[in-house]
This record gives structure tokens, sequence and C-alpha cells, in this order.
């Protein structure tokens, strides 16, 4: 029983990763209709960034501010002066983000090197919290905590803010929302950015329990890819139980067939993509 | 009474919640000539785009040849000899009309599916593409890409597309759409040339020869049929002209 | 669908140079680069059915050549079975993959289907990854020994290129045919015109299934010619960056014509082992030629990429109801 319970919480924890990077991914395709493949790489950037600011003596919480924030000016700059040039052109602001993705990952082992990194944990959320025999570690309630409130805030603005107003009418028809004076341009660049911030803080965030080394970001892109295509396009809400799902999926798997925890991953996408290609919650096929 | 070659019952199609066709019923016997009006956007296209199969009815029934075809593909629908040309010009421009005309072909025949042999070395094909152009009056392009050639040649070859399977039902989306008087009287001519076992339904807004060519009409707005009855009937029904002059 | 305007005589030189290749670069690093290029030249053909013939954007060819390497590499080295028969059994295996993989990408068209593609291939590459009790994780699999079909010592640089320059001519032929065949013109029409081809009669789905499923087996054979080769495969083998590569070989030699990803595949793997010579950072070089040559060479050089990013781009707009993978699907209509 035990057992269940701690893994359940270590996928909840895993998910709730997840779903910060692949929230941002989703909104991203589903507004913009880029496949941003530069999204794993941001993760893992981020992570570095907030590593190399607490190994220079900034407290965790401003390393996290400094990994989002650094994050988002590299993606908002990659939008404006690349993707904005290709606009309209989905087959090559693929490739590019493909080769950004290269150009990142290969630049952090450069500076980085190659070996594993631990990121330190914030002091007041290191040990335990304690329910009769079982110890569940207070980052990772932690964790859970704050993908929750970011769920809670992204559907805020979603659905009760204007911006998510705009955000939700380009979604469904984006030429609608150009004609209905909506200025798209600046909402691609506020939700790029806004994606790119989650990717780069969510990575700091993810360190003290993944660690950061090279090859996390291709650990990370498939994961935020598979979630979205059982979720379903442009669906927050898909994300988040797709993210759930994954984050249970693997864990799970890694505690009961370490060997196989990947092969499982493949099961939830042939039902979903069998039975509902649309994903769980998705309106068109992605 | 005979199979009616086209049979639909009760079709709805609805797009995000509005209808675009609204139980619509028609039956078509074989051989007639019938012609769909309306005002633009009155669902004639989307009609045209169900009985094809390229998406599935909301609700109703479609049967072809009194077979039910609600649920199935448009490949499967084309196989039991029906064909379609577009309102919006749709060919492989980069390919000679003979090569369009051969893509049609080849469509209905098991060689499909052949990942082997030459298709240039299928003479007869070839040579029934060629007679077929010729019918349309576009044997000496033959060899042109599409691009090469004007508006008016490639709304014939979309018609020649689809009388090479050689259909005994013929959804023409808009035929004469864009031509030039001259094309006109070609096409009109090229249509009436089509046998009469072949059963044809035609969405048209030039009234002249359209009236000309039909037997019964059917007029559509809003989704739905508003009249139906021989031309003369259609003509005089104050229906229709309370459609064409506004409300 | 222009068939390659090589005449006679050109294919004679061609064939010539080929086969006196060993003869004019005597060095035996040269001959194995010439094997290299020739092993990646059968999977770019390969991938280039799908992308220049099929127009499907696939970002996980690199699965077919991973999953024969390993598989021919576990059964002959670690499971007891013969050369032909652990060949076989790995071409076979992978072929079926390819048949499931084409299921499961086919559910979607344009980003959806380089979505999925890309994440199936990543999931096998977590798969060889961690699965180390059968695959050595990342320390790889090896142990492999070349065979010696028909009395020939393949672990000579010359008869090795030889061999994999024999199953080359046999792709080549192959998928030639292939593209000029009913099958493959039908394909090209999928490509362009995929209602057009729905209201011909073809069945547009089992096309394009099956040209996947045939460029998952010749992915396949270049997968067991690239054991052959290196001995040894890792995790790599099946990376993102090594579908990345072979996209790469297929849009720098140019799409949609049979013999552009040849010389694609020349390309990348001469300036991979030159590059590699003098730098290790060929990942940063690999991803600054993808910005490079989206963002200013998408007419010249490359005629291909253009074609299919402007065949994409225009696809909504003469597709209204079909097949658009674009967001303006719904407001289409």
């Amino acid at each position: 029983m035990n057992f269940w319970i701690i893994q359940g919480l270590n996928g909840l924890a895993f998910g709730s990763l997840l779903f910060i990077l692949a929230s941002g991914f989703s909104l991203i395709f589903g507004l913009m209709r880029i496949v941003n493949l530069s999204h794993g790489a941001y993760f893992m950037l981020g992570a570095y960034v907030g590593l190399s600011a607490i190994e220079a003596g900034v407290n965790f919480w401003i390393a996290i501010l400094i990994g989002g924030g650094a994050i988002c000016i590299l993606g908002t700059v990659i939008e404006r002066f690349i993707l904005r040039r290709l606009n309209g052109q989905p087959l090559a602001q693929v490739l590019v983000t493909l080769g950004i993705a290269f150009i990142i990952a290969d630049t952090c082992v450069w500076i980085w090197t190659g070996d594993p990194r631990p990121v330190p944990m914030p002091r007041e959320l290191t040990g335990a919290f304690r329910v009769s025999n079982l110890a569940f570690p207070i980052y990772r309630l932690f964790v859970i905590g704050v993908a929750f409130a970011l769920a809670a805030a992204l559907w805020f603005l979603l659905e009760r803010s204007r911006l998510g107003a705009m955000i939700r009418a380009g979604v469904d028809d984006l030429p609608m929302a150009r004609a209905m004076g909506i200025r798209t341009s600046l909402l691609f660049s506020a939700v790029f950015c806004l994606g790119s911030a989650l990717a780069g803080a969510g990575g700091v965030l993810a360190g003290p329990i993944l660690s950061v080394y090279p090859g996390l970001d291709s650990d990370m892109l498939p994961l935020a890819l598979v979630v979205v295509i059982l979720g379903g396009v442009g669906s927050l809400l898909g994300a988040f139980v797709g993210s759930l799902i994954i984050g249970f999926i693997y864990s799970y798997g890694q505690a009961l067939f370490p060997d196989l925890a990947y092969v499982i991953l493949f099961l939830p996408m042939v039902l979903v993509l069998t039975l509902r290609p649309t994903g769980l919650f998705g309106r068109q096929a992605i | 009474m005979t199979t009616p070659v086209l049979e639909v019952t009760g079709l709805y199609r609805f797009f995000g919640g509005l209808p675009a066709v609204r139980d619509v019923s028609m039956r078509i016997p074989a051989g007639e000539r019938r012609l769909l009006l309306g005002p633009n956007g009155a669902g004639k296209t989307t009609f045209f785009n169900l009985i094809a199969g390229d998406f599935p009815p909301s609700q109703g029934e479609i049967r072809i040849f009194g077979q039910n075809v609600t649920r199935k593909s448009a490949n499967q629908r084309t196989h039991l000899g029906m064909a379609r040309t577009y309102q919006i010009i749709t060919l492989f421009s980069k390919n000679t009309l003979l090569h369009n005309v051969v893509i049609s072909l080849v469509g209905l025949r098991e060689i499909r599916f052949n990942p082997w042999s030459d298709l240039r070395r299928q003479t007869p094909l070839w040579d029934e593409a060629r007679a077929t152009l010729a019918l349309v009056g576009l044997e000496h392009l033959a060899d042109r890409t599409v691009a090469e050639t004007s508006y008016g040649e490639r709304r014939r070859l979309e018609i020649a597309m689809a009388l090479a399977q050689k259909p005994k039902l013929l959804l023409l989306d808009e035929p004469l759409a864009g031509l030039s008087a001259d094309e006109r009287q070609d096409v009109q001519r090229l249509l009436q040339s089509i046998p009469r076992d072949v059963t044809i339904v035609m969405i048209e807004h030039d009234m002249d020869v359209a009236l000309a060519f039909a037997d019964v009409i059917t007029v559509m707005q809003h989704g739905q049929v508003v009249v139906e009855g021989s031309r003369a009937d259609v003509v005089a029904d104050p229906r229709t002209r309370e459609v064409y002059l506004g409300h | 669908m222009r068939a390659p305007s090589f005449n006679l005589l050109s294919w004679l030189i061609a064939i010539a140079a080929l086969l006196a290749l060993p003869w004019l670069v005597t060095s035996d690093y040269y001959v194995n680069i010439a094997s290299q290029v020739v092993i990646a030249a059968i999977l770019a053909l390969s991938l280039n059915l799908l992308i220049g013939f099929g127009g499907m954007i696939s970002l996980g060819h690199a699965a077919y050549l991973g999953v024969a390497a390993y598989l021919s590499i576990y059964l002959t080295a670690h499971a007891g079975f013969g050369h032909l028969a652990g060949a076989l059994i790995a071409i076979g295996a992978t072929t079926v993959l390819a048949m499931l993989f084409g299921y499961l990408a086919l559910r979607a068209s344009g980003l959806g289907f380089l979505m999925i593609t890309l994440a199936l291939g990543q999931i096998l590459w977590g798969v060889a990854y961690r699965w180390a009790s059968l695959t050595g994780g990342d320390n790889g699999l090896g142990g492999l020994k070349r065979p010696h079909p028909f009395g020939l010592n393949l672990m000579d640089p010359a008869i090795f290129y030889y061999f994999a320059l024999a199953f080359f001519g046999i792709a080549l032929w192959c998928i030639a045919r292939f593209v000029q065949s009913a099958l493959g013109q039908s394909l090209q029409g999928t490509r362009d015109q995929p209602r057009r081809m729905r209201a011909l009669g073809y069945n547009v789905w089992l096309i394009q299934w099956l040209s996947f499923v045939f460029a998952g087996f010749w992915g396949s054979v270049a997968g067991l010619l690239y054991a052959y080769y290196h001995q040894f495969v890792s995790p790599q083998t099946l990376h993102l960056t090594t579908s990345a590569e072979t996209l790469l070989m297929v849009i720098a030699g140019g799409t949609g014509t049979l013999l552009g990803p040849v010389v694609g595949a020349a390309l990348v793997v001469i300036l991979k082992n030159v590059v590699s010579a003098y730098i290790t950072r060929w990942l940063i070089l690999l991803g600054v030629i993808f910005v490079v040559i989206v963002l200013f060479m998408p007419e010249g050089l490359v005629p291909g990429i253009t074609r299919w990013v402007r065949s994409l781009r225009s696809r909504p707009r003469a597709d209204k109801a079909a097949d658009t993978p674009s967001i303006a699907k719904d407001s289409a209509r």
C-alpha cells in the first residue's frame, strides 16, 4: 500500500513538472500552430541557468526567476526575429526550432560539461512530511502545489481575462480573431514569451528532483509531445490531465518495470490515437 | 418502380452548431438531369460534399444505386459509379493534362496498388486518356501541364477527369463558373453530349444554360429545399422569386 | 513527377565511377566513408519516399535504422541466431514496427504526423537507453561479426563497400520503379490533391500507409548494413539527431527527385566526417545548418524545401474541407 501512495506522489510530482512544460508547448501549438521543438531545450537551459545562479550565491527563488526570465527573453528574441519571418510556413518553423534545439543542447554541453549536475534544494523545503509511517518529501509536495496553482492561474487567465478571451478566440479561429481586430502579433509574442518562461522556470524547479544533464531535453520533449497528443491541441485541461496520466504511468512504470518504463508510454498513445485521434479534450485532430 | 440512382432522406449537417444542410430529402431516378439552384451559402456544395462522401452527415441517409452509402468513404462511393467535379478547380497542376486523366482512370483499376510496373508503359490507359481528352476538345493540349493552360481549359479538364471514369451518376459543381460566353457554349455542348443513361446532378448559377439543361429543378435556401419541380413549375412558383429577389 | 533526367551515358559513367572508387581512393579511410555514404543514401532514399513523394514529414525515421540494427546485433551476437536468420528477422520485425507506427502516425496529417513520428522515435530511443539488460543501455550493443556471404570477406573495406553498394543499387532500382509505378504516382497525387484522389476512387490512407511501410522496409535494410558496418549500435542511432541528419540529407539534396537524397547523403556524411576531425561540436553545426537553410536558402540551393513548405502553406486554400493540418480547419467552411 505504502508503495502505491509513495509512487503515486512521485507520479504526481513528475506530472506536475511535465504540466509546467507541456502547458506552454500546447498553448504555443494551439494558438500559433508552431511545434516548438526547442521547448525541451528551453527547459534544460533554464535549469542550467538557474543552477549557475545558485552556484553564484543567488537564492533558489530568485534563481527560478532568473531561469524563467532568461528563457523568456531568449524565446521572445527567437519568436520576433526568426519565427515571425517564417509566418505561415509551419514546416519551416518546425525545422528552425529543431535546429535551435540542437544549438542550445550542444552549447549546454560546451558550457556545463557532460556530467549530471544536481540542483540544490532550497533549505526551507528539505526534509519530509510524515503521516503515520509515510514520509513525503516536502519539495515534491511543493512542486505539486506549484503546478496546481499554475493550472488555476492559467485557467483564470484563459477563461476570465481579456487576454485569455483573445487567446481562446485565436485558438478557435485565427483569421476571425484577426478580423475582429485582435492584434495577433502581440498575442503571439505574449504567448510565446509565457510558454518560454514556464519552460525555463520549470527547468529550475525540476532541478532538485531530476538534476540537470545533457539529454534532459531529449527526455522531456517527447513527453511534452505525448501529453499534447493525449490531451488534445490547445486544451489546457488536456495538458493537465495528459501530464498527470504520463506522470503516473512513468512513475509506476519505472518502479514496477524499470526496464520497460519507456515502452509503457506507447500504450496511452496507441489507445488515444486509435480511439480518439483528437486527443481526450481536443476538438480537432492534431 | 425502379430504384432511384440517388436517394437522400432527412439529411442534416451541422458545422459548429450551425446547420449547413437541414432536412434535405431527394429522389433522383436514372437518367434525370437535376439542377440545384440557390443563393451562395444555401448549402448546395455542402450537400454535394455529403453525397460525395467528403464528410459524414450529422443525420440522415444517403443511397446510391439503391445501396446505403451513408457510412461509406468517398473512394468507396466512387467505385459504385459516381464521379464529381469541383467548383474550385482541383487538378494536379504540375502534371500534363494526359497524366491527370490517366490518374483518374487508374483510380478505378486494380493497377493502382501496383508498386512495380511502370505507369508510363500502360499504353491502353494513355490511349484511353487521349480519347477522353478528344471528347472534351483538349487533345491538342494533352502534353501540356495544367499550369500552362487557360482557365476555361481547366474547367473542361475537370469534366474530363469525371467523364473518364464513365460514371452512372455525375455531380457537377458549377461547371460553367468563370467561363466566357464562347467557352460556355463549348461546355454546354459537351454536357449535352453526355449519354442519357448518365444521371447528372448539377449546381449552376447561369440560369439560361442551367434551365435549358435540367429536367427537374431543386431550389435551396438556408440549407433547406424550398421548391422542387419541373422547369415551368419552379419558374412560376412565387417562392423561387422570393429566394432570388430577397425577403 | 518528372523522371530522373539521366541518359544512359551518364548512368554508365556514374556506375563506373562507383565501381572504380576503391581503386581511385586508395586509402581504407575513404573507402569506409564511401560505405557510410552508401548506407546513409539508402536511408535517405527511403525517407524521401515519405517527404518528397508523399508530403509526409517524418522526424522519426531513425527508428527503422536503429531497430533493425539493434535486432540484427542482438539476434546474431547475443541470441545465437545465424546471420541470415538474424538479418531476415530483423528486417521483418522492423517492417512490422513500421506498420504499427504508420498506422499511428497516419491518424494525423501535417504537423500532427510530424509530432507523432518524433514522439514514437524518441520513445524508442528512451527504450534503448533504459532497457539496459537487453540493449546495453548507454554502452550500446556490440559483438557482431560481419558475415561471410558467398565466401566474401566483408572485413575488407573494399569488399564491404561493394556489398553495401549492391544493396544500394537494388534499393535505388526498387524505389525508382516504385516512384514510376501506379502506386508511386498515386502517392504523389495524394501529396498534391488528397481530396481529389479520394473522389477519384483512391484510398488515400492505404496508399500513404503502404508507402510508409515500404519506406520503413528500406530503412531497416539500411539499419542492417549499418549494423554490419559499425558492428555496434548505441541509443544515439535511434536519437532525434539521426532522424534530423537524414532529413537534412533529403532537403539538402532536393526533395521529390530520385537522386537528390543520394547527393545529400554524400554531403552530410562527408561534412560530418570532416568536421568531426577538427571540432567536437557537430550538433551545433547541424543546428546552424538547419536554421541557415530555412532562413536564407529556401529558394536557391535547395529547390525542394520551398516547394514542400509552400505546398503545405497553399493547401488550406486548395483543399478546404479535408486534411488541412492548419488551425483554419473549422473556419474554412
